[in-house]
């Protein structure tokens, strides 16, 4: 329906809003509820949120699946080191990725948009060159693995309840909260979750076929950032 | 417009050359041309004084805290710059209305997600335009055309070419530069209020965009030149070259 209403007059143009619709604005604030919990306090139950949805997603696989270990049955044979480094790695890109994704700001804004472009873009490449290119397994878990799905679909299950789990904590501490950039700030909050739900695989699942880990694993990482870019926006914006 | 207006406004330079003078300011100074505008709707342009940035962020860490009573302080500290950014995005009187009134709901439910330390007016600036944005997506459509043809606002300004008053010079200045802002895209129209009406910095207006420095500044480049072309074409530019 065309908006009828009569062009403004530059003219006319009043210094202050008129005074009915303060009266209005001030009526429709005072009927609206609005929430008392501080972005602070949002923020640190998405934080603790993480772990809950690594775990929930392990355990809720170990049902799902019946027979399917907490962890993977290498994961007391792998090289110390080694499984402490990438463990590591892993933890840093999730960690880093959450952070750029959540952080409120200087100017109370979140990240810079490049970062957040960057963030949402890179994680999956660097999760993807970390487990195909530089694979950590033992021949027990190589064993373990061909009883799997050869396309790796309950790993992509598993992916998807923490990332799921993850992406609604994080969507949940910045209900509202993002008037700049909701679009960028939701695909940097998804590869975040798609980051976590990363660790949780690599937790568990001893694979080291490449058509596994890019279908199973990496894919739902990646995937993850597009979802957010596309189902948060609406969520996140005030 | 009272004399001292006119020494604020920077109208006073102009006389019974008006035209020339405001033209060649607006050439020279996008600033000064603002105040200028400004001061034709009545509007006090002062960036830095209109809010004490200090008062207002406290009241609003009062009023994100859930202190209900600041809401009047923060309205009375907000509302004459918020409205008037409305009405420059918007266009129409009614659209902007509407605009304020949801922004300031927003702002309202929005409350505790206010970071202590930001400045409260940038954040408010950000919701309107985040606002903005919905109700264009809304409707499904890019800003409308408001604006007369351009022979019509060019036949505007030709009527005053003998008018001797400087502040009707200036109304219709202000009239072809509306006209012209509500005519380009809305990336371009808000990246030229908040850098060169507003009084943001480039990083400052960046952020509220949720972009880059320089891309605001490209933008706003871009609104400045298709304000020049649209005075030019109504015949200030002539007078300022000649």
């Amino acid at each position: 329906m065309p908006d009828t209403r009569a062009p403004l007059d530059p003219l006319v143009v009043p210094a202050s809003p008129p005074r009915e619709l303060a009266a209005r604005v001030r009526a429709a604030v005072a009927q609206t509820h609005a929430p008392r919990s501080t972005l602070r306090e949002r923020l640190a139950l998405a934080v603790l949120g993480v772990p809950i949805a690594v775990v929930f997603g392990l355990l809720g696989s170990r049902v799902v699946f019946r027979g399917r270990p907490l962890f993977r049955v290498d994961i007391g044979l792998l090289p110390e080191l080694d499984l402490a480094e990438r463990l590591f790695i892993l933890l840093l890109i999730a960690g880093v990725a959450t952070g750029v994704a959540l952080a409120p700001g200087r100017r109370g804004f979140g990240s810079k948009v490049t970062l957040l472009v960057t963030t949402a873009v890179v994680v999956a490449p660097f999760y993807t060159l970390l487990i195909n290119v530089f694979p950590l397994g033992t021949a027990m878990g190589a064993a373990a693995a061909r009883e799997l799905h050869p396309l790796g679909l309950p790993c992509a299950l598993v992916a998807f309840s923490v990332g799921i789990l993850a992406l609604a904590a994080f969507g949940l501490a910045l209900r509202r909260a993002v008037p700049v950039a909701p679009v960028s700030r939701a695909a940097a909050l998804g590869a975040a979750a798609g980051a976590w739900a990363g660790v949780a695989l690599f937790l568990q699942c001893p694979a080291n076929d490449a058509l596994h880990l890019l279908v199973g694993h990496s894919l739902p990482v990646a995937a993850f950032a597009l979802a957010g870019a596309v189902a948060l926006p609406r969520l996140l914006r005030p | 417009m009272p004399a001292g207006d006119e020494k604020k406004s920077g109208l006073a330079q102009a006389g019974p050359n008006g035209r020339t003078g405001t033209a060649f300011a607006f050439a020279r100074n996008a600033r000064a041309f603002a105040a200028a505008l400004d001061a034709s709707w009545g509007i006090d342009f002062n960036p830095s004084g209109a809010i004490d940035r200090m008062d207002a962020d406290h009241v609003m860490r009062r009023y994100a805290s859930g202190e209900a009573a600041a809401f009047d302080e923060l309205y009375a500290a907000l509302s004459p710059r918020l409205y008037s950014f409305c009405v420059r995005l918007a266009g129409r009187t009614g659209d902007a209305e509407d605009l304020f009134q949801e922004a300031f709901l927003k702002l309202h439910r929005s409350r505790a997600t206010y970071v202590s330390g930001a400045s409260v007016l940038h954040w408010a600036f950000a919701i309107v335009r985040s606002t903005h944005l919905d109700q264009l997506r809304r409707r499904g459509r890019r800003p409308e055309k408001l604006v007369a043809s351009t022979d019509e606002v060019f036949e505007a300004s030709s009527a005053c070419v003998g008018s001797p008053e400087s502040d009707l010079h200036a109304q219709t200045l202000a009239r072809i530069v509306e006209q012209e802002l509500q005519g380009m895209s809305e990336k371009n129209r808000s990246a030229y209020i908040l850098l060169k009406i507003e009084g943001l910095t480039a990083a400052e207006a960046a952020a509220v965009l949720g972009t880059t420095g320089d891309a605001v500044k490209q933008r706003a480049f871009r609104a400045y030149e298709a304000l020049r072309e649209a005075l030019s074409r109504a015949g200030w530019g002539q007078v300022t070259r000649a």
